[in-house]
This record gives structure tokens, sequence and C-alpha cells, in this order.
């Protein structure tokens, strides 16, 4: 498979700062300090617990010169693990190949906020780790000219050892770390961070992620490989519709099968609550196996409770139903009403999403042992410390007597920020009295999910006479996220409502956003990207929708949308920008014009392709980063759909390991074309349809897209760093399918594609 | 792979050991036509009370109040902080 990537050789734009004023009024942008306070805020001071920036908390080198960094996010695949440690080294000046890297146990107050989500690692933690990186590296050469009693001015780390410059002489990093840890930590005022100029490995794109040999080797430890000493397995019959409990259950037939050593209720919590355990029926066996078969034997009565009567296709009528009408309004320019009753043409698009299941590789998994008032958890978890927080309360006991240790993650998409799991494995052990692992199998991955809000978003574009866009009124409909916290929730939370609706980029003086209702009938879940899936796929379709009835290049219409470079204002008040302040992280239409041109550019947009293929475009700004995609699509006479070719070009302000921004780029191509084309779960009485990857297929290595080119905006360390892991996949989907269009005259308007191709 | 490695093997002891094939010893050609062995899809028998649920509309009242203080406390602690983290 043919791919590449590029950090492109463009002129820097600066960051633009003249509000409303066409063009933008150039003004300098905040330039970092090489003293060790960073020129931008970003909202990591928000975060529970914040951020930690002292180097013994991070740091520790032994006399043979290893150097130990600790990770304290939780690796699944976009290669944190690897770039957090790979800053402090770089700022430090330690040599790579020998430091090594070691996983924090959850404890936010040790380590600072440790929820690897919202595509947040590098952006909140560059900082900090550069500050950890230079205060050790300056007590390692405030060590060093104490002991050739030198004024400190004159001796350099380089490379693993700190040099005198008068004499040449040089010491290592072993030989200096016991006196190095007796230096006081010094003060982020006096840190000298290094000029970028200088960077080892930052940006550079030179550093395998330090898992890859064991990963590729069978090394690696995922949830599933934590084996201990008297170690029970379970599996768990759990309630098939949310909300309902277990009436009774026969385990006559579980007890006989070899290795079921016994079967226990598991308690449940009324729904929502958080993420407490749906409850059920427990088989412990002593092994695995043992327990699956135990559990295929129960005999179970459920209680179906207040959502036995959720069923998809009810439910989409009543979301299109309610996208028809007025809801609550979340943004309002100008007069949107007015505007669409005098437009010369009303374009509408209705678009529909629905549910979608993590189906992560790695399906949940976690091993606890508790003991007396203590408790100590194996897990794949996002959220080390919330899980620690979780486990304590869920126990009743202190959060200082529980340990969480984080394996590798077999894959996340926001399904392991849920920790039910690991709490379903603590109530057992302790139930047990011996350390226990619980196993989801895929269908208890996909059935009992904190699911991917389903969506219907309707978009009325009002144009003039001469086909420009005067009116837009966008209406998302959606079960929110904050039903798994609190009864009756209808409304999308702030955060849900910044990602693709209230944030829209778009010069156009009149728009008005609305929330209708929507109740939820299952849990619903954070999942890559959020509801900046939905919302990209129904804006960036409505483009070239408009582009196609006015006869306009769609790329030329999205760029007459975005309008000139200028930081946008929205008008909406406190409006959620991923946790961000505005200030360093505004709106910006000139960073969102050049990932469009630059894709255009190296994507080679227009040009001529063979009868059957058609071209897409699409752009969306989510988790601060601006992503543009083109898609070219390739379908047959039979509706058989492949995939010759994608590009994607990312702003996403400084970076540190553009071989990771590939990697995810090319992963959120792949899940982006799993999704639209197949990706759909379904209710019927309340209980999910599908179980495994016969009914929730994903695409597989014939059906990928063969070529796929990453291009990364450059950008030097004045731009704030901004989200990589998810931003891929908002676009993905909206080009493809209007690729799907280019090349068949099919509008896609409902996903997943299905079938719908095979009347073309 | 390891995994699937050790999954094959782990699959492999516990088909013996549950005696599901009356292995007479002679070697046999695999089955054709599916590869599930129809392993882990639940309890074999579950049954659910008669339902007197409502129809899930969009602006019904869902979800229980009735939970514990604790659960209560988790909730609105995590609302909370989505409120700020968003996630």
């Amino acid at each position: 498979m043919y791919k590449t990537f590029a950090i492109e050789k463009i002129s820097r734009r600066a960051v633009l700062r003249g509000l409303g004023i066409t063009g933008g009024l150039v003004v300098a942008a905040p330039v970092m300090s090489r003293r060790g306070m960073a020129a931008y805020v970003t909202g990591a001071g928000k975060m529970p617990h914040g951020t930690v920036n002292n180097p013994r908390v991070f740091v520790a080198i032994t006399p043979d010169g290893m150097v130990t960094i600790i990770a304290h996010r939780s690796e699944m695949g976009t290669g944190v693990r690897t770039s957090l440690p790979m800053i402090v080294a770089d700022e430090m000046e330690a040599d790579w190949t020998r430091v090594q890297v070691r996983q924090a146990p959850g404890d936010e107050v040790k380590y600072g906020n440790q929820d690897t989500d919202g595509s947040r690692s590098t952006r909140h933690y560059l900082i900090p780790m550069r500050q950890v990186g230079a205060a050790a590296r300056m007590m390692l050469e405030a060590a060093a000219a104490k002991r050739w009693n030198v004024p400190v001015t004159e001796v350099k780390a380089v490379g693993h050892e700190v040099v005198h410059s008068g004499t040449g002489r040089k010491l290592g990093y072993g030989e200096l770390a016991a006196d190095a840890a007796a230096q006081p930590v010094v003060a982020v005022a006096d840190l000298r961070l290094k000029d970028p100029k200088d960077f080892r490995y930052i940006g550079k794109g030179r550093v395998s992620i330090v898992d890859l040999h064991d990963i590729t080797t069978g090394k690696a430890m995922y949830g599933s490989d934590t084996r201990l000493p008297g170690l029970k397995y379970a599996v768990i019959a759990r309630p098939p519709v949310v909300g309902g409990k277990l009436v009774s259950f026969d385990a006559t037939d579980a007890m006989k099968v070899p290795g079921v050593e016994k079967v226990i209720e598991v308690r449940g919590w009324p729904w929502p609550s958080k993420f407490q355990p749906l409850g059920g029926v427990a088989v412990i066996a002593r092994n695995t196996g043992a327990a699956i078969m135990g559990r295929d034997a129960l005999k179970v009565v459920w209680d179906d409770g207040a959502n036995a009567r959720y069923d998809s296709i009810a439910y989409r009528a009543e979301l299109e139903d309610a996208a028809r009408k007025p809801g609550l309004v979340v943004r309002n320019n100008g007069d949107p009403e007015g505007a669409l009753k005098s437009a010369d043409k009303v374009i509408v698009g209705e678009y529909y999403l629905p549910h979608l299941a993590h189906a992560s590789m790695e399906p949940p998994v976690a091993t606890a042992r508790v003991t007396g008032d203590k408790a100590e958890i194996w897990a794949p978890v996002q959220s080390p410390g919330g899980t620690r927080e979780d486990v304590a309360k869920t126990l009743g006991i202190s959060p200082e007597n529980v340990t969480v240790n984080v394996t590798l993650l077999g894959g996340g998409f926001g399904r392991k920020s849920k920790c039910d799991f690991a709490l379903e494995a603590a109530l057992l052990s302790k139930a047990v009295g011996a350390p226990v692992k619980v196993q989801w199998t895929r269908e208890d991955d996909v059935r009992h999910d904190f699911y991917h809000t389903v969506s219907a978003e309707r978009i009325e574009a009002g144009l003039d006479k001469s086909g420009k866009v005067i009116a837009w009124r966008h209406r998302s409909v959606a079960p929110t996220i904050a039903s798994t916290f609190a009864a009756g929730a209808k409304h999308a939370a702030p955060f849900e409502l910044g990602m693709g609706l209230v944030d829209l980029p778009f010069d156009i003086p009149n728009i008005r956003c609305e929330n209708p209702e929507a109740s939820a009938y299952t849990r619903i879940g954070w999942f890559r990207s959020v509801s900046n899936i939905p919302r990209a796929f129904a804006v960036q379709s409505m483009v070239a929708e408009i582009a196609q009835q006015t006869g306009r290049d769609p790329k030329d219409m999205l760029l007459d949308l975005i309008g000139p470079a200028r930081i946008v204002d929205t008008g909406v008040k406190d409006m959620w920008d991923y946790g961000e302040p505005l200030d360093s992280y505004p709106i910006d239409a000139g960073r969102l014009r050049k990932v469009v041109e630059l894709v255009a550019d190296k994507g080679n947009w227009g040009r001529s392709v063979p009868k059957g293929h058609g071209l897409g475009i699409a752009v969306h700004r989510s988790f601060v980063s601006y992503i543009a995609t083109i898609v070219e699509v390739a379908v047959d006479g039979k509706g058989k759909l492949t995939i010759p070719r994608v590009d994607t070009a990312i702003d996403c302000g400084t970076f540190v390991n553009p071989e990771r921004i590939q990697s995810q780029i090319e992963g959120a191509a792949i899940m982006g074309l799993s999704l639209a084309k197949y990706g759909e779960v379904t209710f019927k009485n309340g209980r999910t349809v599908q179980g495994n990857f016969d009914d929730f297929p994903v695409v597989r290595i014939d059906e990928a897209p063969i070529v796929t080119n990453v291009h990364i905006m450059p950008a030097g360390p004045d731009v704030p760093p901004s989200g990589v892991g998810e931003p891929g996949l908002p676009p993905f989907a909206p080009a493809l399918c209007n690729a799907i269009f280019a090349a068949t005259g099919k509008r896609i308007r409902s996903l997943p594609i299905g079938k719908q191709l095979e009347s073309t | 792979m390891k995994k699937s490695s050790l999954a094959i093997a782990a699959a492999s002891v516990f088909w013996c050991s549950a005696g599901f094939a009356a292995d007479d010893g002679t070697p046999k050609p695999p089955t054709v036509g599916s590869t599930q062995p129809h392993l882990g899809n639940g309890p074999a028998v579950e049954k659910s009370l008669p339902s007197s649920a409502p129809s899930a509309t969009t602006t019904a009242q869902t979800g229980a109040n009735d939970q514990s203080k604790a659960v209560k406390s988790m909730n609105s602690e995590a609302k909370a902080k989505i409120d700020v983290e968003g996630k």
C-alpha cells in the first residue's frame, strides 16, 4: 500500500486577529518565550487536577545513565505513550536510545489530569512536559557545575552528558544522577526552554513508538494479558435493555459446565447511573471459555423496564419529525427566518446518522484484586484517575487504597473512558474473595455499549438571486450524553453544541441553530469525534448540494461560504470551544481556508478521473484543529465502492510527532470508511440488534483506501498545539459521499451507505 | 500472533475438556460452511416479563430518579465535569 505524508513548505500564516475585517488585521502571533512560561494559555488548568510539571514526578536517572520517563496518559494507538516522554527527552537533552518509558498508575493528585480523551494530551501537556525536561536538564547542569566548581553558565547539557565549555570536560547523566536529584527543582519562571531549532525529536518524525517491538512480537501487555495467582475468570449476562433488571435465574445447567465454580448476581443500579455496572448474572470459572459456556447455559428472566419499546425505525421517524419543527435556539445571527422567507431559493437537506458501537479490537476487560479495604485494578482504561475514584466510591473505600494499573488499550475511541467493566471486576473480586478478571465478549461489547448517539440533522439554506447563501438554519436533534448522568436530559450539553453546530464558521449574515428535544433510551457516550460526526456530515454534504444546485464547483462553494480570513464571532455567549480559551484557540477562518487550499493543491482537485470515479471534498474544524479531506471513489456497475485515493490536509498547530499524525489520519480514513459503509446499531424491543462483526462490519484490507496522503501544515512554536486523534474522522464521510455523488449522481443523506449504491 | 494463538489454544483445551466431540481418534475434515461456534451469545434461555413500557418518543421523560445517594453524587459530579471538560 502506497502512502505518503509531508510537512508542506508553506509560509506560515500568522494568527489573524482582525475581527470582521476583510483580509484580517495581521499582528504578531504570540511567540513562545524561551523562558519557562508559555505565551499562550490552554484549558489544561480547568481540568480536574490540572497539570503537573515537577521533574521529580516524571523523570528518574539511574547511575548507568538510563533515563526513565513516566507516561501518565493511556496508550490506545495514538502514540501518546511515546510523544509525551519524547518531549521531556528532547528538552532535557536525553539520548532517546537510553530512555525507557514507564506507565503511571491512576493518581491525578500526583500526575495531574489523566483523562486520555478529547484529543488534548499534547495540547495540554506540550508545555508542562517541556518544563519537566528543561528543569531536569538544568538540575543536571547545576550538579555538574557544582562538581567542577565552575559557574553554571559555563556548562551545557548536550546528548546525555554535560560539557564544560572551558575545558571540554564531560560528565554523563548517570554520573550526575545522584547530585542532580539533590538540586532544588528550578522554578518555572527561571526555566530556560530549548530553542526550537535545536529540537532533536519534536516535530521530526524520526521516533518509532516505544511499544512497537512488543506489539509486533506479541509481548505487549493488554488488558486480557493480566495473570494473577488464584485468578478467577468471569463473564456476565447483563440485562438486554438499559434500565432493565434481573428477576430470577437458574444456574443448574451452568454449574454443570466443567470449570464453572460459581454463579452470582451482580448488582445493578437504576439508569442513569454514570458508569455503574448494568448488573446481571456473573459466571465465575477457572478460565474464560468455561465462564462463557456457563453463561450460555443460564436460564434468566428479566424485567426490561421503561425502555422496552425503544425501536430504531419508530424513533428515527420521531427524530426526523422533531427536526422539522422549531427547537431550542442555540445560535441566532441576523434574521434567518425573514431571510429564508424572502430568499429566491431555499435548499433543504435532511440527514440521518444511526447509533454506532465503538467496537475496539480489544473488548472491555478488567482484572481486580480486592482485599479488605484495598483494591488493585489492571485494566485498559482511558481515565485511570476517574477509575480510581469510581472504584473507591463503589466499594466504599478511600481512593488512596485503590491502585489502578493501566495496560495497553487495544483501541478505545471513548469506550474505555467509562470504567463500568473495572467496577464489575472490583465488585466480583470482593464478592468471591479472590482476584477476578471480567472479560467482555464481542457480543457483550456491541450490545452493552455507551453508544454514539443517533441523530437527525436538517439544514435549510436560503439563496438570493445571484446564488449567494443569505440564510442558514440548522436543526440538530439527538439524545445527549448528559442523559448518562441526568434523568430527563433532552437537550444537547454545551460541549455537544460546540461540536460543529454553533461554531459554524461560515460567512452568512443570517444563521440560526436549533436543538429540538430528544429523549434517550439507551446509554449514550463519547465516541471518537462525538457530535462532530453528524454535524460535519450534514454541513459538508449541504455545501456540496448547494454547489450542485447552483452549478458551482464544490471547493469554490466551500471557500465562498467560509469567506475571508478572519476570526469568526458566532455571537454565542460562553461558547464551548473544546474547553480552550478562545483567545488562544479562536475560530480562524483563515486557517480553515488554508487547509482547503492545501488539500485542493496537493490532492489535485479538479483532476480528470475515469468514468465511474468521482472526487468529493469536505472540511471541518474540531478539537481546535483544521482538517480538509478529498476522497476519490470508484463505483462500478453493480454499486461496488472502492477508494483509489484519499488526501487530507491538517493544521494542528505545533506538532510533536508527524509520523503519528500520519497514522491517525490513515486510521481515521479507514474507520470513517467503515462507519460510512456499514456502521449502524439499531434497537428493537429495547434490545441492540447487532452483536458481532457479521452484522456490525468493519472494512477489510481489500476495501481500504489504496492511497492515503497526509499533508501537514507547518507550524512554528508560536502556534498552540491542537487535536490529532479525533479530527480526521468528521470530514471523511461527507467527502466520501460527495465523491459518490460526483461519480454516480446518487446523493447519500442517510448513513450507513449499506446497499444504497446497488440501485445506481 | 500471540493473542490469537493463545485464544486458539485455550479454546482447544476447553473444547476437549468439555467433551463436545465424541472423538474416536479418526482425523476428520473441518466442518464446511460455518466457522462460528455459536459461543458467547449469552444465556440460551432468556425471558422477559410482560412489559407495559411506553413508546419511545423524543419528548418522554426517561431515566430514574431513585438512585442511591452515592450514585446521585457521582451523576452530578460527572454532569458538572462534562460542562467543563466536555468529555
